[in-house]
């Protein structure tokens, strides 16, 4: 950037956001019909992700634009960086809400499903049977199951996310030292692990569902494992996407070691998924 | 679990959660300054505690002090 | 491209201004979108209206008149998310939109186009949420959604279709207001003209900082929720279902840490609102800024870690309910401190009683009574009494309509002028004080009799005993109704025209946006003015 404007960057009136609230709109009306089995649920899910994925391409490209042109000045990069902050936050209360979640039903619930205290004669005459050992279904539910091993493809994923946060690191490093080769190369690694967790990941849930007998409707244990790992894998999936953004910039050659906010704000948030995977991979697959 | 094996890796598990929060921080305070690396710097470290951490998970496994569930 | 002009910073727009549609629909201008928030505001408080009127009108007698029992149920349902979602949030936001930046000299919002994103966002939601009311009313559209407000399982598992539309109503309002308080956090904290320290700032803007910083925190757990309550209804998951392991609790606990704070983020806003009208009708400053602010920031944290008070009839443990007492009952220490703060400003000021000024000393009475009954529901034993009477109904309607809307009436009637550049009419606003304030008292007071002699909620018949009440509660209603209509004339009438507002509409009022001229141009403070004393010594 040759020259900072010194004024706070205004942008002229833009169509994307309404296009976004379209979009998104329109994935959650046909999320909703789909999921009572109403057929045009599915026209306006994939419209809505078509829409949503042009104009992707199109708001970031006029943020791109302007970033390139040298429109932002220190302070509207502080605006996104401490965004950043706040958005991490929101996600934060989010991965808590499910860990929370799981806290509560192995340790509360089971409390009260297995008549602790007072409730031990409620528990003596509706599920005197029930005895609370986790991994567990509850006491309405019969079905067996078989709990996922954490020493199998999990702890295969913890090295492949492992490795993938160290080569991320790897073209950061390669980042601030403008050798844009080892950011490239970086990257590519990054984003094919990734994409190797996401398919092993899948290939998990297949196992599970085919020779473990392990369900959504496996009881509290198939509903916190799928609704933990699943949206983990979301995150994953995003990520790899944004990775996938990132590389084709720094094949044109958009980052500097001055003006990248957009590479670090992305492997942090590689990071960020990469420690949450960290907490699921304790709490779920190995406590 | 033996609490000799549990403790460093709860405070490893809170050293890393924190310094991935402090390499947020320095995300937004050094705006990317070319001779300021600390994000780099800060998640570098990340990543070697996790390794730390997992290589603790599985010698803690393999000689017996946790027992994870479904094995 | 055309940033790259200096404009003075009370000159108008460099960029010119949009015409058309466009000008609203791919808004940048944190003025036209606050606008567009306040109109979504009003057009929602009268759909919620409305839906209260049918719901006094139906109880004006015993017996069921006018509604089918489901539909009764999905009237106070909607009423609750509507007044809540719909009215009282999205105006706090578009007053937010309107007055920060030019409270803290900055030249729009943070991130203008999230800015959009929004607003739009609500708007989608409010779709959705017609969306939900309309279904049960097609062929196949199953039951409305009448849990109340709370959607607690295991009947919000059974409830029909309506139910997931419902569902992602909150999914489109959690990404709304979110994106709404990260905006509002970083143009507080990033954007403060220069000279203007965080102790500097007026008090709306400290205000609103706790109030997006409890919505970030709170509503990831809510949408959370209704996400798994989701899987529970299609996917056969056992969340809330004890059969497999879950808890109905479960819900009850990630909804009430969402619902308790969200009584803060109602309340907060209007309180930095009274934090200028006072000292402005009182000719004084803020009596203990310092401890306003602070107040602020305690009532956010330990608002944050009292939820389960709603919970006390379900069975939690002596110790947890314990805990939640205490907790609740400590709140109102520093909700006290702002009271008092608010007081102590009053105190040997020069004051007069223009409409805002009305409007504030009402919500200080009325809130602090509401305050009272909050501490009565607080205390375990005298819950388990109150518990899902019409005596929490009164609570909270006194707990929330002075504490959050008459605050936002009074914040309108404070700006309106600002805004539109023309003074609102003295005596038709005094004339909807009055009729609020009798309509107001005259509904909510007798229910908390109603209550205390048993008469549950949410149910669309009682017992004849409770009948004069009813009726005394439903007339009221029926006035505090028609004091919206002559509200809406009011806004109308000051928005096409009246006497001119000066920059300095208010006498007594300090702060930068009094120096721009009312209404302010389109783009204003493009270049930061500079703060040469501290603000709060004014």
């Amino acid at each position: 950037m040759s020259q900072t404007p010194s004024n706070y960057f205004l942008p002229d009136p833009s169509p994307w956001p309404i296009v976004a609230v379209a979009s998104v709109f329109s994935i959650l009306f046909g999320a909703a019909l789909a999921v009572n089995g109403l057929f045009p649920g599915g026209i306006f899910i994939v419209l809505g992700f078509a829409l949503f994925s042009y104009l992707l391409f199109s708001w970031f490209g006029d943020v791109v634009r302007e970033n390139m042109a040298g429109l932002y000045n220190e302070r509207v990069d502080s605006s996104f960086r401490q965004g950043m902050i706040w958005f991490i936050t929101s996600e934060v209360f989010f991965f808590l809400t499910f860990f929370g979640a799981l806290w509560y039903l192995r340790n509360v619930s089971a409390d009260w499903l297995t008549g602790k205290g007072y409730l031990a004669g409620t528990h003596e005459v509706l599920y005197n049977q029930f005895f609370s050992v986790w991994p567990r279904t509850g006491p309405g539910l019969k079905e067996e199951f078989t709990p996922m091993k954490a020493w199998g493809v999990p702890a295969f994923n913890t090295i492949v996310l492992l490795t993938s946060g160290a080569t991320i690191t790897w073209a950061h490093w390669g980042l601030k030292a403008e050798n844009r080769k080892l950011l490239i190369r970086g990257l590519i690694a990054t984003i094919f692990l990734g994409l190797l967790f996401v398919t092993l990941q899948a290939w998990e849930y297949q196992e599970a569902y085919q020779q473990l007998n392990l369900t959504l409707k496996s009881g509290v244990y198939g509903s916190t494992f799928y609704i933990l790992t699943g949206f983990h894998g979301m995150h994953v999936t995003v990520g790899a996407i944004m990775l996938a953004a990132i590389l084709g910039r720094s094949f044109k050659g958009h980052f500097t070691p001055e003006n990248h906010f957009a590479f670090e704000a992305v492997a942090w948030y590689w990071h960020f998924v990469d420690v949450v995977w960290l907490g699921l991979f304790i709490f779920v697959y190995m406590l | 679990m033996a609490m000799t094996f549990k403790l460093p890796a709860l405070i490893l598990a809170a050293l890393i959660v924190f310094v991935l929060a402090e390499a947020l921080y320095f995300l937004s305070k050094d705006h990317g300054d070319k001779d300021k690396t600390r994000v780099a710097r800060a998640l570098s470290v990340r990543v070697s505690l996790a390794l730390i951490l997992f290589l603790l998970l599985i010698t803690g496994a393999f000689f017996g002090f946790i027992h994870p569930h479904g094995i | 491209m055309n940033h790259a002009t200096i404009a003075h910073a009370h000159e108008g727009g460099h960029h010119g201004v949009p015409h058309g549609w466009r000008r609203w629909l791919f808004s940048t201008n944190h003025k036209d979108i606050g606008t567009m928030y306040l109109v979504v505001s009003l057009i929602m408080l009268f759909l919620g209206g409305g839906m209260a009127m049918l719901i006094r009108a139906e109880l004006f007698m015993p017996g069921i008149q006018l509604l089918q029992p489901d539909v009764y149920n999905n009237l106070v349902t909607n009423h609750a998310l509507i007044m809540v979602f719909g009215a009282v949030m999205p105006a706090a936001a578009g007053m937010a939109n309107w007055m920060i930046p030019l409270m803290i000299g900055a030249p729009d919002m943070a991130l203008p186009r999230m800015n959009n994103m929004s607003f739009w966002f609500l708007v989608a939601a409010a779709l959705m949420l017609v969306i939900s009311m309309v279904v049960p009313f097609l062929p196949g559209g199953g039951t409305p959604v009448n849990t109340g407000w709370t959607l607690y399982p295991p009947l919000s598992v059974q409830v029909g279709m309506s139910m997931d539309f419902l569902i992602f109503t909150v999914h489109l309002l959690g990404i709304s207001s979110i994106l709404a308080s990260i905006n509002i956090i970083v143009t507080i904290l990033n954007c403060r003209a220069p000279g203007m320290g965080l102790m500097d700032m007026p008090i709306f803007c400290w205000s609103w900082l706790v109030t997006a910083f409890l919505l970030i925190v709170i509503l990831p757990p809510f949408a959370g929720a209704v996400t798994m309550l989701l899987f529970d209804r299609h996917f056969g998951t056992s969340f809330f279902n004890a059969a497999g392991g879950g808890d109905p609790q479960l819900f009850q606990h990630l909804f009430w840490f969402f619902g308790h704070p969200e009584v803060y983020v109602l309340l907060l806003p209007s309180m930095g609102i009274l934090g200028h009208i006072i000292p402005t009708f009182a000719r004084k400053p803020l009596f203990g800024y310092q401890s306003t602010v602070g107040a602020m920031l305690a009532v956010g944290t330990i608002g944050l870690a009292v939820w389960a008070h709603h919970q006390y009839t379900t069975g939690l443990s002596l110790a947890a309910v314990t805990y939640f007492m205490i907790g609740t009952i400590v709140i109102s220490i520093p909700v006290g401190l702002l009271v008092f703060n608010y007081i102590a400003t009053m105190w040997r000021g020069a004051m007069t009683f223009e409409t805002p000024m009305l409007f504030a000393i009402g919500i200080i009475l009325m809130f602090s009574f509401g305050g009272l009954t909050g501490v009565m529901l607080a205390t375990i034993p005298g819950d388990i009494q109150y518990h899902d009477s019409y005596f929490v109904v009164a609570h909270f309607h006194y707990a929330l309509i002075p504490g959050a809307l008459l605050g936002l009436y009074a914040g309108v009637f404070y700006w309106l002028p600002k805004w539109t550049g023309n003074m609102y009419d003295e005596r038709l606003g005094k004339i909807f004080f009055w009729m609020v304030i009798i309509g107001f008292n005259l509904t909510f007071f007798p229910q908390h009799f109603l209550g205390l002699a048993g008469m549950p909620r949410r149910i669309i018949d009682y017992n004849p005993m409770f009948t004069e009440f009813n009726m005394i509660s439903s007339i009221g209603s029926f006035i505090f109704g028609a004091a919206h209509l002559v509200f809406l004339y009011v806004i109308v009438k000051t928005v096409r025209g009246g006497a001119r507002a000066g920059d300095q509409v208010w006498e007594g009022a300090k702060g930068l946006e009094w120096t721009l001229p009312s209404p302010p141009p389109f783009h204003t403070f493009t270049t930061p003015p500079q703060i040469k004393l501290a603000q709060s010594e004014a």
